[in-house]
């Protein structure tokens, strides 16, 4: 029997990573909320690597905070070790990278979901969503039916699905209907979003085994510990003291190489039964094996899976060979050879949306309220689908509030280059977030998400006062400072030319400007500070900031100048309106990719494969037409000046 | 990627050629302030009255007088594009149009491009829907018109150089993000070693591309055509052939004429500006004497050197003095007046000189007009591109070009220099990047997910 549960403002089906940060924005705006989840014990669910962070990702979780998203303040909570990456290659890129306790993090984002005001949270698997259809054929989202057939109405319908739609475990030549962790999958949504006229792909990912860590000798491993001096996520927390977790660095050798060659045929990604296409950059060991022979030895880091546990994760064995190969293999390598598995390696093949169907509001341009966030978009990883999540909650709120939408562009956030990759230029593989895939990566780095969107968030009103105007204070704090050390002037004197030799820095005669100083490649703003005695005792993050404005001015100017020429183009609005079929100049290829992206500015449309600088031309031609066309008509009697 | 409409242009332009006068036109909002950085007359160019014409010096970014020329203002919106406006009549030849036209574009004007000022003119409300359909046109009708296909075979050369460049400095670039977004550990000493070769590589191929500027831009811009030789040779009735009107007055007195004559023609859908000179002797004559020196200074101006002599006479000191100091310019010994004497000592002299000089002569006759098809021909071939050059390199044929190759050399040399200077790499990849997107502006690519399917190809991702 179907009954009306409820009438809500928005709808999340699925609390992941995306669900949470969506099903919070929504509520924490005001909206009436309500978020499905299959099993309450496994919101927030970590079913990958026990981490958050890494390599542009940490950017990522920088910018959730900064807009006022929940990920960064979780992960510090459950914070068991963290590292910054790349300290040697450049700021653009230093990263931060953490090991988090599994069942705190769940226990925590859970507990945070339960005390939000306006929001609900149901155990149910939605099956299908409701739609309303006008006499244009326009559909609108109404609400969406449980497994028990029930019916909640809504407004908006955030899809967060993750890898559950009709998801697939393989492990070796077994193949069975499940999801992540022993799950079960949600098999039944696809087939009403592909009768909605939708787009699905298939794509694949895996993970590595667990293993037990009283089965691993690690006097044969190198240890990794985290930071002697911690830097947390969230631009809330000035400093943490915690005791920090190793992890542990192994690696694989020939033998282990011999017998995932003789196995290979059991290799359900060889023998051809996974059909769904993997993420390059997340291979699993037979395909690392296959495509470098040259390589003697990979990585395996060990890593704990929380504090409370004994489960450890072999990251760099994902596999999705059978079982008894799997532990073979894991035997030959130092340290594991008595190695006792807990759960073994598996793929899982999933259904996920074309995100190119998606607004850069990650609305569907042909479903109205209809949204949809995370790895149901293509993408991969917890800190991708977070920062979706967010800005899909975020939408779904300034919607309902008949406000502007909420965009981020590529010169402002990573946020924003993910979400114009996946939506412009659709995706082939799951998508990680790359740093290398930012343009404009050193504006966008993770010191200063907050000075690129705390303003924002504030304005939206997912920012709290109280974290706005500790921000105010910070950015004043910074630019006091750098306004400070342009003026400031080193005299020449037997201690600073002392200082200086002691650097291998060459020594000065007449007196030296500080930001001059903190310029030059052996010397920087923070050991500067013996020879500044002007210089108060500032908070780390503010030194960091000025330390990096100063020395990397001169790259980050270079890096501006580019910027304007991007916003140029990104400003040249397209109307939704548009039709391409009335443009003459276009080639048919470069027409149909607009047709289908429907860019929103020209430099969205000048990043669409298949367009090129000449259809740009004509398109923009085109544009000034119709918008002069009235006034040109007025003109065809101006002969002046010719 | 894309070119801004908020740029001031520059373009010159050609409609007025044979007049031997030049018009420069620069377009945009700081038409005014650039023209100003470059003229030197009674008033600043933002004192004129608008649509005047001023008289003035042309004075290049280093305070150097290039040329007098008459500069006209005009304001905003009363003119093609509806921008501010300046025209600059030059009269001087290519050469200093061309320079004139670099010192603006060094004062900051951008190369405008092909159909850009009707675009503004369009985009400006100035033109209407039709006119601008005849724009589009243009724009798309990019690849069919004449000298397009004449000089396409050289620009394939020189893409394909370009390209092969930045496929390098992509590889360079994937290997660094590689370390950055997957590689714990920090780059090694003989890692970085090895892509400061490889870039010191594209360096020095972005140079050589460059050196070939001079070559290419004959292309581009013409090519400079100088007769000279001895006096009664048939210089003057050579130019006028070429030209196809009595340019230069032709006597049998030697010495005829004393001044350089100029003028343009299109030989073979080739722009060439053609100079006649005085004959080369030595001579009392103060007035034959300048010219005879300004022969000299026109044949070192030269992209190529059309040398006559008289079938009737033989080599002497003044044609191996001049064959000499010019021998390593681009000649074509000219044997005139094969009506005079007959077949066989026209072979025997043809051997002779090539035996002399190591050049392959071209016999004719002005009078009769044997032998000037053959001359046409050879001409077609000495300046056919890809056979202009003997080592058939690539050439850059056009300034735009040259100046994102010149972008990309500094910006490579940047990168270079941060390597040792133990920048961290990540700013190094700025250079980078600046040097793939100007020489993307070349070929039309973009290389952002070369790089990322690069390093997925060419390193064993994933922990
Ligand atoms: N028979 C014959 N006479 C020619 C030919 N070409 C030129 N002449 C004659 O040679 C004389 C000199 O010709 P110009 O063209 O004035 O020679 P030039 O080299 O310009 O001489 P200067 O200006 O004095 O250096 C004229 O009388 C021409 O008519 C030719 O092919 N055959
Ligand atoms: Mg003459």
């Amino acid at each position: 029997m179907t009954y009306i549960a409820g009438e809500y403002d928005v709808i999340v089906i699925g609390a992941g990573h995306a669900g949470c940060e969506a099903a919070l924005a929504s509520a924490r705006m005001g909206c009436g909320t309500v978020v499905f989840v299959m099993n309450m014990d496994r919101i927030a669910n970590l079913p990958c690597n026990p981490s958050i962070g890494g390599t542009g990702k940490g950017h990522l979780v920088r910018e959730i905070d900064a807009l006022g998203g929940q990920m960064a303040i979780t992960a510090d909570k459950a914070l068991i070790q963290m590292k910054m990456l790349n300290t040697s290659k450049g700021p653009a890129v230093y990263s931060l990278r953490s090991q988090i306790d599994r069942g705190l993090y769940q226990k925590e984002m859970k507990l945070e979901l339960e005390k939000q005001e306006n929001l609900d949270i149901r155990q149910h698997e939605i099956v299908e969503i409701l739609f309303d259809t006008d006499e244009n054929q326009v559909k609108t989202v109404r609400g969406v039916v449980t497994n028990l057939g029930t019916v909640y109405y809504g407004k908006c319908v955030v899809i967060c699905t993750g890898t559950y739609l009709k998801s697939r475990i393989i492990i070796g030549d077994v193949v069975y209907d499940g999801g992540p962790d022993g799950e079960f999958p949600a098999a039944k949504l696809s087939n009403c979003l592909l009768k909605a006229g939708l787009t699905l792909l298939r794509f694949k990912t895996g993970t590595p085994p667990r293993v037990n860590k009283r089965s691993i000798d690690f006097t044969q491993m190198e240890e990794q510990p985290g930071d002697d001096r911690i830097r947390p996520f969230s631009f809330d927390h000035d400093e943490m003291e915690i005791e920090q977790v190793p992890c542990w660095l192994t690696h694989t050798n020939e033998n282990a190489h011999k017998i995932i060659r003789d196995n290979l045929h059991r290799s359900p990604l060889y023998s051809g039964v996974i059909e769904g296409k993997g993420p390059r950059y997340c291979p699993s060991i037979e395909d690392k094996v296959v495509k470098f022979p040259g390589r003697d030895r990979h990585h395996i880091f060990i890593e704990p899976m929380g504090k409370d546990t004994y489960e450890m994760y072999l990251a760099g064995l994902s596999s999705s060979l059978p079982e008894d190969v799997q532990i073979a293999v894991a035997k030959t390598v130092r340290g594991l050879e008595d190695v006792k598995f807990n759960r073994c390696g598996y793929a899982i093949e999933y259904d996920c949306f074309d995100p190119m169907q998606l607004k850069p509001t990650l609305e569907f341009k042909n479903v109205r309220g209809l949204f949809s966030a995370g790895q149901s978009n293509g993408s991969s990883g917890y800190e991708e689908a977070a920062a979706q999540g967010l800005v899909a909650g975020i939408n779904c709120a300034l919607k309902l509030q008949e406000r502007q939408p909420f965009t981020i562009d590529r010169s402002e956030g990573y946020i924003g280059v993910l979400i114009d990759d996946l939506v412009t230029k659709g995706v082939s593989e799951p998508y990680r977030m790359m740093t290398s895939r930012a343009e404009y990566r050193l504006v966008l780095r993770q010191d200063n998400a907050d000075m690129r969107l705390t303003e924002t968030g504030w304005k939206i009103g997912l920012v709290s006062d109280k974290k706005y105007n500790a921000f105010c204070k910070k950015k004043e704090l910074v630019e006091k400072e750098i306004a400070r050390v342009m003026k400031t002037v080193i005299p020449p004197s037997e201690v600073v030319n002392e200082f200086l030799a002691r650097h291998n820095s060459t020594p000065i005669i007449s007196g030296m400007k500080l930001d001059d100083l903190i310029k030059r490649p052996e010397l920087d703003y923070i050991m500067l500070k013996d020879l500044d005695p002007d210089r108060e005792t500032l908070p780390y993050a503010v030194q960091e900031q000025v330390s990096i404005s100063v020395k990397y001015e001169g790259y980050i100017k270079k890096q501006l100048i580019q910027v304007e020429q991007y916003k140029r183009l990104e400003n040249r609005k397209i109307p939704e309106s548009i039709d391409y079929k009335l443009i003459d100049g276009i080639r048919v290829e470069a027409r149909d990719a607009m047709a289908k992206v429907r860019p929103a500015s020209l430099g969205q449309a000048s990043r669409i494969s298949g367009v090129n600088p000449s259809d740009i031309t004509v398109l923009q031609i085109y544009l000034e037409q119709t918008r002069r066309r009235p006034k040109v008509e007025e003109k065809q009697n101006d002969q002046e000046a010719e | 990627m894309f070119i801004s409409d908020r740029d001031t242009i520059a373009a010159i332009s050609t409609a007025v050629v044979n007049s031997g006068i030049s018009i420069i036109r620069i377009s945009g909002e700081d038409a005014f302030p650039i023209a100003d950085k470059v003229f030197k007359g009674k008033q600043s160019v933002m004192d004129m009255t608008s649509h005047t014409v001023n008289y003035g010096k042309f004075i290049s970014m280093d305070g150097e007088v290039i040329d007098e020329i008459l500069l006209l203002k005009l304001d905003g919106p009363k003119t093609y594009t509806r921008e501010n406006t300046v025209e600059i009549n030059c009269h001087g030849g290519v050469n200093v149009t061309n320079n004139v036209f670099h010192e603006i574009v060094k004062a900051g004007a951008r190369i405008a491009e092909p159909g850009e000022f009707t675009k503004r003119a369009f985009l400006n409300g100035r033109i209407d829907l039709s006119q601008a359909e005849a724009v589009m046109d243009l724009i798309n009708a990019q690849t069919d018109t004449a000298s397009k296909i004449a000089i396409a075979h050289l620009q394939g050369k020189f893409s394909s150089a370009v390209k092969e460049v930045t496929n390098r400095i992509v590889d360079v670039s994937a290997e660094i993000e590689y370390h950055i977004e997957f590689n714990d550990d920090d780059m090694d000493g003989p890692t970085m070693g090895r892509l400061v070769a490889s870039l010191t590589e594209c360096s020095n191929r972005l140079k050589k591309i460059l050196d070939t500027y001079d070559t290419g831009k004959i292309h581009r811009e013409g090519i400079n055509v100088v007769i000279a030789g001895r006096p009664n040779t048939g210089k003057s009735s050579l130019m006028n052939e070429v030209l196809g009107s009595d340019r230069a007055i032709v006597t049998d007195i030697p010495g005829t004429t004393r001044d350089i004559i100029q003028d343009y023609a299109n030989i073979n859908g080739i722009f060439v500006n053609i100079s006649d000179s005085a004959g080369i002797r030595e001579t009392g004559d103060v007035i034959e004497k300048i010219g005879i020196g300004k022969s000299y200074e026109a044949a070192k101006n030269a992209d190529l050197i059309l040398y006559m002599l008289d079938l009737q006479s033989d080599l002497n000191s003044e044609d191996i003095k001049f064959l000499e100091m010019f021998k390593d310019k681009n000649i074509l010994i000219i044997l005139n007046k094969t009506d005079l004497v007959s077949q066989e000592q026209t072979k025997q002299k043809v051997s002779a000189i090539r035996c002399e000089t190591r050049h392959d002569p071209v016999t004719l006759s002005l009078k009769s007009g044997q032998g000037i098809e053959g001359l046409y021909e050879r001409f077609k071939q000495m300046l056919h591109p890809g056979q202009a050059d003997p080592k058939n390199q690539a050439i850059v044929t056009n300034v735009r070009h040259k100046n994102s190759v010149q972008t990309a050399y500094q910006a490579v040399n940047e990168a270079i220099r941060g390597f040792k200077e133990e920048t961290p790499v990540d700013l190094i990849t700025i250079d980078l990047n600046i040097a793939v997107h100007q020489l993307g502006l070349i070929t039309g690519e973009t290389a952002s997910d070369d790089i990322i399917d690069r390093i997925f190809s060419s390193f064993c991702v994933g922990k």
